[in-house]
């Protein structure tokens, strides 16, 4: 019942917008939308703490191809669904006072792409699972196109060959793991582990999915249509993108590609995290020299990403729990971001840092808050991605301390770019393009300081999150480490 | 225990409520209330480090607040340690802490962001006990980064002022970088040891025969984190620029207390890095030429302020030459006097610039003697002291050093010795410059020239007193005397036992040092008050080695140079290549691979999207309709 209601009230309150009067559209939906908030914070107290899968729904679908309706809740879903649910409201808020063109699809928008990003998290079966994965590409895509900024009919279009690419090459690994490895039977996220499949062939399966990871994460070289579509995209879209949507990639790694092809994660993986941690010194680097807001910010959050990406692959239980503690903080942490590029953009028209700079005196509550974010992104002590990153570093010097220390990079980049970025849009003195830069009003205000919030309070309560990722990357890592010793069978699939 | 736990709550919380409620409410305080609250919170904290210091327990007091999270190998309790160690830095923090606050209380008077100033330095204080106390490498580091960050705080307090808010960055990224060994040290460390407790990992690096390598490797990560943190070579150049903070953060930070945390964490771990040769011999060598470039670059400063950070930069060179030779205990004695008459010398110099309407140009001053005379008498007693005149706390300190480092090492002792007298000759330069002579600045600061109010004078007064007697802790055996912070910190910490040293070469080495530091204070005297030598005006007159020394031996090009330009050049030759090249080519192999144009221009005309969009609608409304039939 729960996962039903998770999946389908998001998707209900989208048509009741539609339905709904044309005005204050942002603040109906954020209202909405907190029930969606509720249940899941409900769910997390009936949440058994061995994490592992819970909430079962499962009805028969088709027969033949067999495909379920069936959804189960782990603990990483748990976790990524209360940050989408969480973060939601916020969205919304934030396209407050917003003059939109359409407000009310514009929302429903939104809405459809959370009940597809639950729907990803706990689809527990393969082709289902795809279903969503495939079904987040549509709301995206028409924000992208009809609320986009210059030059939109360019870059959408790539964002969605790209992502339509990437998602064609895992949706034909999705099929043959059914023609040849299912003998019928639906595949859901507990068969998933006992495929038999040479190894040559995982390969093959391996980079079909890796593709679309790859894209959606996104990985280096695959991540050139991120800064122009985080540039060109409204707000909302973009916060939904590098917040939400690229942590479904992460979780679709340990949920589905891990389990299913154990042997070809242990031949990849050595070079995944090489690649991994040298996206994130790449990242960071040109990250540095960025002169837009977002465009900035689409280069920190891809080296987040990799150090994310390079935790998952150190196959260490410390890299992994690590890694999604820091999807969980970086979720927050970039959505606020984005929340504070809102109310610049919405005041200046612009998120150059050539036009920014002296806002402190002026606004001294948005300064705050944009700082503490700003902190938090850079991993200060007592903010969230503190020991989550720490953590996932420490699995990757487990993996390797070489890799460790270029990963820890990441800490000096980190408060290079920031820092620089801090001091350019915000101190300094005014010039004419911000004086008179208003302070937060009170709906801003509400939308940024729970994350304020947040990050404090995450950045001493870890352990409930550990907690809810420790059963299911426990199973998966001793799976994969004993994978070793249990080879299939050589047998060719016909 | 239970009132153990209440000690520990109060000592950190109360700097910690300061920052909060400061922070929040401070602006609707009215005068100098948000600066007394925040004042008042410091001295509760310093009294529950009193308290400590006289109920002094035998044993290290291991307080565990709570369990704080565990993961893999991790297993983190908030946990503190009140050992003999501990509790002295306890004193410094929160008692010179205590005195600079009420300074800032006469010091910010008028200052637009009052009150946030004081948050920011409850907040200081607030890390600063946690690192000092913290029990384990990961809460000092927590300790350790968020003093950090006050440190970036206030020294880009003037915000406006982008040239301030460039040397925040600076300090920040600086030790950032430092950082990265610490974390990887701290790998290491759970990784070998198993656990990341300070007891726990040093005495098991005591008891087992750890493989030297390993530990080598340990401490030399740590200590390039101290290097970061205590500005030595090759992290040192942020420590200068941060004197655009207000004068009470570089007495408090930037002298006292965070840029000793390097020091701190290699006392802290003396039973790990005495197994590590090598380790101490970089640390020795390091210090050697922090000290003598500190010590040579203090000779051509003409700023008030930077000629005493460069001595900050020479006198912590010091403290890491007395770790390198085998004398922790002696490098904690200075540390603690060098704590007392630094932070002296910066209120003091505080007060000069007080008194001279902000000018911080030594050449525009001169003559203050009669003007500012309590501020006179306390600078000298503090130059006195970093001197090394008898009887004043510094003589007594770094003479302790000396001798250690001259058993050590004759070498490294000539070059420190020299450091020394070099030492004596800029403060007594500044000292002269300022006070004596005749007034040179311009007519409108002669008019305002007066002395500071009591709220700044008598935290000076009381500085002064103990950078007078501060060296009753550590007297000398020659004098039939007894060591009494020897002893009390043996009781607690791992210190290697010293040779002997004969008393006729105790007598030389003192005959050199003392006989010395009268002789460069008599030519400095005749050099700056007889002859009325003056700096020169500008960098035009200088000839090549003065030029060389004033402009730093152009560390900050050669940085400049070596790693900011290439890295943004990096940056944006990268930025270049992501946006035009991988771009392009990825692009290409997707469209070869694609091949169709046909399928594209249908994809692009959008019609696509919408027949994607109607397809999974209708499969998700499938969905529904199965199931709700069943």
């Amino acid at each position: 019942m729960i996962s039903l209601l998770l999946i389908i009230l998001p998707l209900v309150f989208g048509l009741l917008i539609l339905a709904g009067p044309k005005q204050s559209t942002a603040k109906f939906s954020a209202l909405l939308s907190f029930i969606p908030l509720a249940i899941s914070v409900y769910a997390y107290c009936s949440f058994r703490a061995n994490g592992a899968a819970e909430f079962a729904v499962n009805q028969v679908w088709i027969k033949n191809p067999a495909i379920n309706i069936k959804f189960t809740v782990d603990g990483i879903a748990l976790l990524l669904i209360i940050l989408t649910n969480i973060c939601i409201p916020f969205v919304h808020l934030s396209a407050n006072g917003r003059n939109l063109d359409r407000p009310r699809i514009y929302h429903f928008l939104i809405f459809l792409m959370q009940t597809a990003l639950i729907g990803v998290f706990i689809a527990d079966d393969l082709l289902l699972y795809y279903v969503f994965w495939e079904l987040t590409i549509i709301p995206a895509y028409f924000l992208l196109l009809y609320w986009g900024g210059k030059d939109r009919r360019r870059i959408t279009f790539k964002f969605f060959l790209y992502t339509v690419f990437g998602s064609l090459l895992m949706m034909v690994s999705i099929l043959y793991l059914y023609a040849n490895y299912s003998q019928g039977a639906a595949i859901d996220s507990v068969s998933i582990y006992g495929m038999n499949i040479q190894v040559q062939t995982q390969h093959w399966l391996f980079i079909g999915f890796l593709m679309a990871f790859a894209v959606k994460l996104p990985l280096i070289p695959f991540h050139t249509w991120q800064a122009n579509t985080y540039h060109m995209a409204p707000t909302q879209g973009t916060m939904i993108l590098s917040g939400l949507l690229a942590k479904m990639a992460l979780f679709s790694i340990v949920r589905w590609m891990i389990p299913g092809l154990q042997l070809a994660t242990l031949t990849f993986a050595p070079y995944l995290i090489l690649a991994a941690v040298l996206g994130v010194i790449y990242a960071g680097i040109v990250a540095i020299m960025q002169k837009d807001l977002k465009r900035m910010f689409a280069y920190v959050s891809l080296a987040h990403i990799s150090l994310m990406v390079a935790g998952i692959f150190s196959l260490t239980l410390t890299g992994m729990q690590g890694a999604f503690t820091q999807a969980f903080s970086h979720g927050l942490n970039t959505i606020a971001l984005f929340i504070c590029v809102e109310v610049i953009s919405s005041r200046l028209g612009t998120t150059e840092f050539a036009k920014l700079g002296g806002l402190r005196k002026q606004a001294p509550k948005f300064t705050t808050a944009f700082f503490v974010v700003m902190l938090a992104t850079a991993a200060i002590p007592f903010s969230n991605s503190f020991i989550s990153e720490v953590v996932t570093i420490y699995g990757i010097f487990q993996h390797s301390p070489l890799f460790a220390l270029m990963a820890a990079f990441s800490l000096v980049l980190g408060a290079v770019f920031m820092l620089r970025m801090f001091r350019q849009t915000v101190l300094g003195p005014a010039n004419p393009n911000t004086a008179g830069f208003r302070d937060l009003n009170n709906t801003e205000a509400f939308t940024i300081y729970p994350f304020v919030i947040l990050i404090f309070v995450f950045g001493v309560v870890y352990q409930p999150i550990f907690d809810l990722s420790f059963e299911p990357l426990n199973k998966l890592i001793e799976s994969v480490t004993s994978s070793h010793f249990t080879m299939p069978n050589t047998v060719l699939p016909d | 225990m239970g009132g153990d736990k209440i000690y520990i709550i109060l000592l950190l919380g109360l700097p910690l409520l300061g920052f909060l409620i400061n922070g929040l409410l401070g602006k609707k305080m009215p005068g100098a209330v948000a600066g007394i609250f925040g004042s008042l919170l410091i001295a509760g904290s310093f009294i529950v480090s009193l308290l400590f210091f006289l109920n002094g327990s035998e044993t290290p007091v291991k307080i565990n607040l709570c369990h704080w999270f565990h993961i893999g190998q991790w297993s983190i309790d908030f946990s503190f340690t009140i050992d003999h160690l501990s509790n002295i830095m306890l004193l410094i923090i929160t008692g010179v802490g205590l005195l600079i606050h009420i300074y800032s209380i006469g010091y910010m008077k008028g200052d637009e962001a009052y009150a946030r100033f004081f948050a920011y330095l409850n907040l200081f204080v607030f890390f600063m006990i946690f690192l000092v106390t913290g029990s384990n490498f990961l809460l000092m580091f927590i300790g350790w980064e968020g003093v950090g960050l006050c440190s970036y705080l206030l020294i880009g307090f003037w915000s406006d002022n982008n040239a301030y808010n460039l040397a925040a960055k600076k300090a920040f990224v600086m030790n950032r970088i430092g950082d990265v060994g610490f974390v990887l040290a701290m790998f290491y460390i759970l990784q070998l040891f198993g656990s990341l407790e300070f007891d726990m990992v040093n005495a098991k690096a005591v008891l087992e025969s750890m493989n030297v390598r390993d530990i080598t490797i340990i401490t030399l990560l740590l200590f390039f984190a101290a290097t970061g943190k205590s500005a030595q070579l090759p992290l040192l150049t942020w420590l200068p620029d941060a004197m655009a903070g207000p004068t009470p953060v570089s007495a408090l930070i930037h002298a006292a207390t965070m840029v000793t945390a390097g020091i701190y964490l290699v006392i802290r771990n003396f039973a790990l890095f005495s197994m590590a040769p090598i380790t101490m011999e970089t640390i020795l060598w390091i210090g050697v030429a922090t000290c003598l470039l500190g010590a040579i670059i203090g000779v051509k400063q003409n700023d008030i302020k930077k000629v005493l950070a460069y001595s900050t930069v020479s006198q912590l060179g010091l403290l890491f030459v007395a770790l390198g030779s085998d004398a922790p205990v002696s490098s904690f004695f200075h540390l603690i006097t060098h704590a007392f008459f630094k932070a002296l010398l910066f209120l003091g110099a505080g007060s000069v610039i007080h008194a001279m309407s902000g000018e911080q140009d030594i050449r525009k001053m001169g003559g203050l003697k009669k003007h500012i005379p309590v501020t006179y008498a306390v600078f000298l007693i503090g130059t006195l002291a970093i001197s090394g005149i008898p009887p004043f706390s510094g003589f007594f300190s770094k003479d302790e050093i000396l001798e250690h480092v001259f058993v050590h090492n004759p070498l490294a002792y000539g070059l420190v010795q020299f450091a020394s007298l070099l030492t004596v000759f800029y403060m007594f330069r500044l000292f002269y410059l300022v006070f004596h002579t005749s007034y040179r600045g311009t007519e409108e600061a002669k008019h305002h020239l007066h002395e500071s109010p009591k709220v700044i004078t008598i935290p000076l007064i009381i500085l002064a007193i103990f950078s007078t007697i501060a060296g009753a802790i550590g007297l000398p055996h020659y004098l039939g005397a007894h060591h009494w912070l020897h002893d009390y910190l043996g009781a607690h910490i791992f210190i290697p036992h010293a040779e002997e040293v004969a008393q006729s070469t105790v007598f030389m080495l003192v005959g050199i040092a003392v006989g010395g530091a009268v002789l460069v204070w008599l030519l400095a005297w005749v050099l700056y008050t007889k002859k009325n030598t003056l700096p020169e005006n500008s960098e035009s007159e200088m000839n090549f080695f003065s030029k060389l020394v004033y402009r730093k031996f152009y560390l900050d090009e050669l940085y400049n140079y070596l790693f900011k330009l290439p890295v943004n050049f990096i940056s944006k030759a990268l930025y270049f290549i992501d946006s035009k090249i991988i771009d392009k080519a990825v692009n290409l192999a997707g469209l070869t691979a694609l091949s169709s144009g046909d399928a594209i221009r249908k994809v692009q005309s959008g019609k696509v999207g919408l027949y994607l969009f109607i397809m999974t609608l209708s499969v998700i409304g499938l969905i529904l309709l199965q199931f709700l039939l069943k």
